[in-house]
């Protein structure tokens, strides 16, 4: 390495290039907001493409809002796309993360707008509740799937009126009865709290109690 | 520290003077001035004159600062960069001023060269066959023919253009398509296959489906990554949990390997540096041409050039120029992930090999540099970098170059079908799963994720700043000023405007 001339006019070299960025940043203050439809920066393309889609989509289509937590890359409140799966959820919160248990949760799932999905990590999927459905009634009704819980029980929080068909004793006339009340009265806290629709009594219950399930309330 | 980026790094002399930017890092100027101008006109949406003064002004200002003794042999320098800068900014004017040109419905053949699950959708990016036809990008919702890279397809559907977000903030379609070659979009064309192209996606493809079929998972993943570019899912998902993605991408890191194995394997060959370009070229068009390999492979190109020439330059100013030759080639690269995380990551490697300090300095700074200027790009495009990469990097970077050419022999024998392929490809196999175990605990001592924010943006500011100031000749005490005058241009431009 050469040794360093000092040159007499290097202050005046400084100043000059403190001079540059304050004309700059002064060039960019003064046309601040006056062209395009905003200046604020554009985020830079996301490799993760369900987030894109998801943000692309969202103008257009109408968005549930689910919580990702668990085994996952970004835990977190997320909007998703109506109609979207476990699967989908999981891919907005950035994907499994290196402890996750892919075995211990349905991906193939689907989803409802405030559904909390609770990713298992290695070895806790058994006694982890992994999907939580909060309200029974989604705008496309798609909530078939998700109340087949992991016993394979129905969550009458969640379920359809087909899916309550299922059970013994229950006709077309009582299905549509536990729907209605729980539409009136919000969802069960409890499953004895199914003994409050009309037409199920003690005897229907016991019949039903070991085929239903509440969860997500 | 024996990563190749720094040995590749090491090819330069260490002849730099502390009289100015311009006779250290010409090329770092020039670079700042297309990264400027792009920002300004493409995603601020300042008039290209505006941005034009602007970029020019910052760059004269950086110069300056860093200037202590001028020298007249820089004026044909400066001459240079002002007139490649003014043809860069003209060429971007006119691209992004220019009207889309494309048809509202077309009926076409071209080559599928990738494909993407997005969603709920299937996307293809095409090349249509026609000369300057240019790729389009066909996105299935519904009902798709069975797709496979390489295949020749026959399509027809509307076109529309990429859109952009309405608020300014969001997934650029527009950006991240444009950077990646389309011309537009076809929302469910109907499309049928008629052939094969046999060009490099086949070729990838193939080699992707004999990686799969020949061996066991792990070793099929880091394969599958280092010779066709292809990341299998849970590799990914499990790299990314721990900060290492950039091992599965391919970078400057595994085509610093390729050209470790050229020197080895050319080394009685006459035109060794002759082949080994070549091998570098054939390496990075088969994998993809990903931007972060491209711009390894004109960075060695260059380092190879100057050999061949006779000269030796700054690894900074090299790195800087493969970056702006890019650019020059395909403006919308700046809005590229892989092109933003490559440059940085590289810049701050080269920046710090290119000053003047001891080896030990080197090795301890480069990898927190690293992580510190990359993790600000990943944690806005991503949400969060896991900390723990930090310390896993430090381990990763010189443990991969043995493991990945490790795979690569242990496999061949498999790949080719010899007897026994299975024995070799044990050891790779149980190599992996051990690191993948080393990681997980370094990550389970250190769980914490960063998010951006603006601390860390300022941060990652001064310090790169001040590390690329001295890189290009800056005294100390001037790359000091330098940052601030960063920093302050930073904070008021966030705070203000």
């Amino acid at each position: 390495m050469r040794m360093l001339h000092r040159d007499p006019r290097r202050w005046l070299f400084l100043a000059g290039g403190v001079c540059c960025f304050i004309i700059a940043l002064g060039i960019v203050f003064t046309f601040r907001g006056k062209f395009g439809s905003d200046t604020k920066p554009v985020r830079t393309a996301s490799v993760l493409p369900e987030f894109a889609v998801a943000q692309n989509t969202a103008d257009s289509e109408s968005m549930w809002v689910v919580y990702v937590t668990g085994a996952v890359m970004s835990p977190g409140v997320y909007e998703i796309p109506e109609g979207s799966r476990v699967n989908d959820a999981v891919k907005r919160a950035g994907g499994f993360s290196i402890h996750a248990n892919p075995d211990g949760i349905n991906l193939a799932a689907r989803l409802n707008d405030g559904t909390h999905i609770r990713v298992p990590a290695m070895g806790e999927a058994d006694k982890t509740q992994t999907v939580q459905t909060p309200t029974p009634m989604t705008p496309s009704g798609t909530v078939t799937s998700t109340t087949q819980q992991d016993s394979g029980k129905i969550n009458i929080n969640t379920c359809t009126e087909e899916d309550l068909l299922a059970l013994p004793g229950i006709g077309p006339v009582l299905s549509r009865s536990i729907i209605d009340h729980r539409e009136k009265n919000g969802p069960f806290g409890d499953i004895e709290e199914i003994c409050n629709v009309s037409g199920i009594g003690t005897k229907r219950f016991e019949a039903i109690r070991e085929y239903i399930v509440v969860t997500g309330y | 520290m024996s990563s190749p980026v720094i040995e590749e790094a090491r090819f330069n002399a260490f002849d730099r003077d502390f009289s100015s930017p311009l006779a250290n890092a010409p090329a770092w100027i020039a670079l700042l001035f297309c990264s400027l101008f792009l920002f300004l006109t493409v995603s601020l949406h300042y008039p290209s004159l505006v941005a034009f003064v602007v970029s020019l002004l910052v760059c004269i200002g950086w110069g300056l600062v860093g200037t202590v003794s001028p020298n007249r042999s820089s004026l044909p320098v400066c001459a240079a960069l002002l007139l490649l800068c003014t043809l860069f900014a003209l060429q971007v004017h006119r691209q992004t001023n220019a009207p889309e040109a494309f048809p509202g419905t077309i009926h076409s053949t071209g080559e599928v060269l990738t494909i993407r699950e997005w969603g709920f959708r299937t996307l293809a990016l095409v090349r249509l066959r026609e000369e300057e036809g240019g790729k389009f990008l066909l996105s299935f919702e519904k009902e798709r023919p069975e797709l496979k890279p390489g295949d020749l397809l026959s399509f027809s559907g509307k076109t529309a253009p990429f859109e952009r977000p309405e608020t300014g903030v969001g997934f650029d379609e527009f950006l991240y398509w444009k950077a990646k070659g389309g011309l537009a979009k076809i929302a469910n064309p109907k499309a049928e296959k008629i052939g094969v192209v046999h060009s490099p996606a086949y070729l990838r493809h193939r080699m992707t489906e004999r990686i799969r079929a020949t061996l066991p998972q792990q070793t099929a993943g880091y394969v599958m990554a280092v010779t066709t570019g292809e990341r299998d899912s849970r590799l990914e998902s499990l790299h990314r949990s721990v900060g290492t993605s950039h091992l599965l991408a391919v970078s400057g890191f595994h085509v610093g390997i390729v050209f470790l194995l050229g020197w080895t394997l050319f080394k009685r060959f006459r035109p060794r540096l002759v082949l080994i370009s070549i091998l570098i070229w054939a390496y990075t068009i088969l994998t993809g041409a990903a931007p972060s390999a491209m711009r390894a492979a004109f960075m060695l190109q260059l380092v190879i050039a100057g050999r061949l020439a006779g000269r030796a330059g700054n690894s900074f100013n090299t790195a800087s120029a493969a970056g702006c030759l890019l650019l020059l080639y395909n403006p919308w690269l700046f809005w590229d992930i892989g092109w933003r995380l490559s440059m940085l990551a590289i810049l701050s490697v080269t920046s710090i090999v290119a000053a003047d300090y001891n080896n030990r300095t080197k090795a301890i700074l480069a990898s927190p540099l690293v992580w510190l200027a990359t993790a600000v790009q990943a944690a806005w495009t991503f949400d969060r970098v896991p900390l723990a990469g930090l310390v896993i990097n430090f381990l990763a970077i010189p443990a991969f170059t043995f493991l990945f050419p490790i795979a690569l022999g242990c496999s061949l024998p498999s790949l080719l079908g010899m007897p026994g392929g299975y024995i070799f490809v044990a050891i790779p196999e149980i190599l992996f799963s051990m690191w993948e175990r080393l990681s997980s605990n370094i990550l389970y001592l250190c769980p914490r994720d960063v998010s951006f924010s603006r601390g860390l943006l300022f941060c990652a500011l001064a310090t790169v700043t001040f590390f690329f100031a001295r890189a290009s000749g800056f005294q100390t005490n001037r790359a000091i000023l330098a940052s601030v005058l960063v920093l302050f241009s930073a904070a008021s431009a966030i705070f203000f405007v």
